[in-house]
């Protein structure tokens, strides 16, 4: 039976089809973001997995290109800085080429996450590019 | 003079300015997140003209609006300047 579960980082529902313990992790196939649950006694209620920041975005960016199959550009290190800064300042990982820090520019904003790095070849900040 | 728009944490933002800096062109840069609140949001209102899009880098090249870091969109726009 699949069991619906929702991502608080990209805000999107997904499927999983293997009943999990309290405090188990997965991937949000989404977003790639790390995620732990909290309950599971009817539907999956999950958190981010708690981690330091530098290893929550570094987490997320590399499930992410992992999971669409994308990679990364040589700046990769520069747009992580920015995206540090992002969360230091407005309190989440908002895309740093961005001025708007809202839900939808959480990276991967949802621009990419609808499909961007296809039709364009990469992301707006330059960092998840289309193989090839 | 050239009209850069950026903002602080944006690494695109930082390869424009060195590419105008190692071409040696004069360059206004308006960087949007340290302006205090109503030039901020007179910034973003103006950058919302040119693009439509809350995004930077934006340059300024002879009143036309380059978005990103397209370098022979720079080269061209400035070899054509007067």
């Amino acid at each position: 039976m699949k069991i619906k579960v929702l991502c608080p980082v990209c805000l999107v529902p997904f499927l999983t089809g293997e009943r999990l313990e309290n405090k188990a992790t997965l991937v949000c196939p989404v977003c790639g973001a790390k995620l732990e649950v909290t309950d599971n006694s009817q539907e999956i209620q999950v958190r981010k997995f708690p981690q330091e920041p530098q290893a929550e975005i570094r987490n997320r960016m590399d499930d992410f290109a992992r999971l669409k199959g994308f990679v990364f550009s040589e700046d990769k290190e520069l747009v992580t800085e920015g995206l540090l800064q992002k969360n230091e300042r407005y309190g989440d990982f908002y895309c740093p080429c961005r001025i708007e820090n809202i839900q939808e520019n959480i990276c991967p904003c949802l621009e990419t996450r609808m499909g961007r790095v296809q039709k364009e070849g990469m992301c707006r900040c330059g960092l998840f590019y289309k193989k090839g | 003079m050239v009209r850069l728009y950026t903002i602080s944490t944006c690494s695109w933002c930082k390869k424009v300015k060195q590419y105008l800096e190692e071409k040696e062109v004069p360059y206004e840069c308006v960087e949007i997140d340290s302006l205090p609140p109503l030039e901020e949001e007179a910034a973003v209102r103006e950058l919302m003209a040119l693009t439509g899009n809350a995004a930077v880098p934006v340059t300024v090249i002879k009143g036309e609006p380059i978005m990103g870091y397209n370098t022979d969109e720079f080269d061209k726009a400035l070899n054509n300047e007067d």
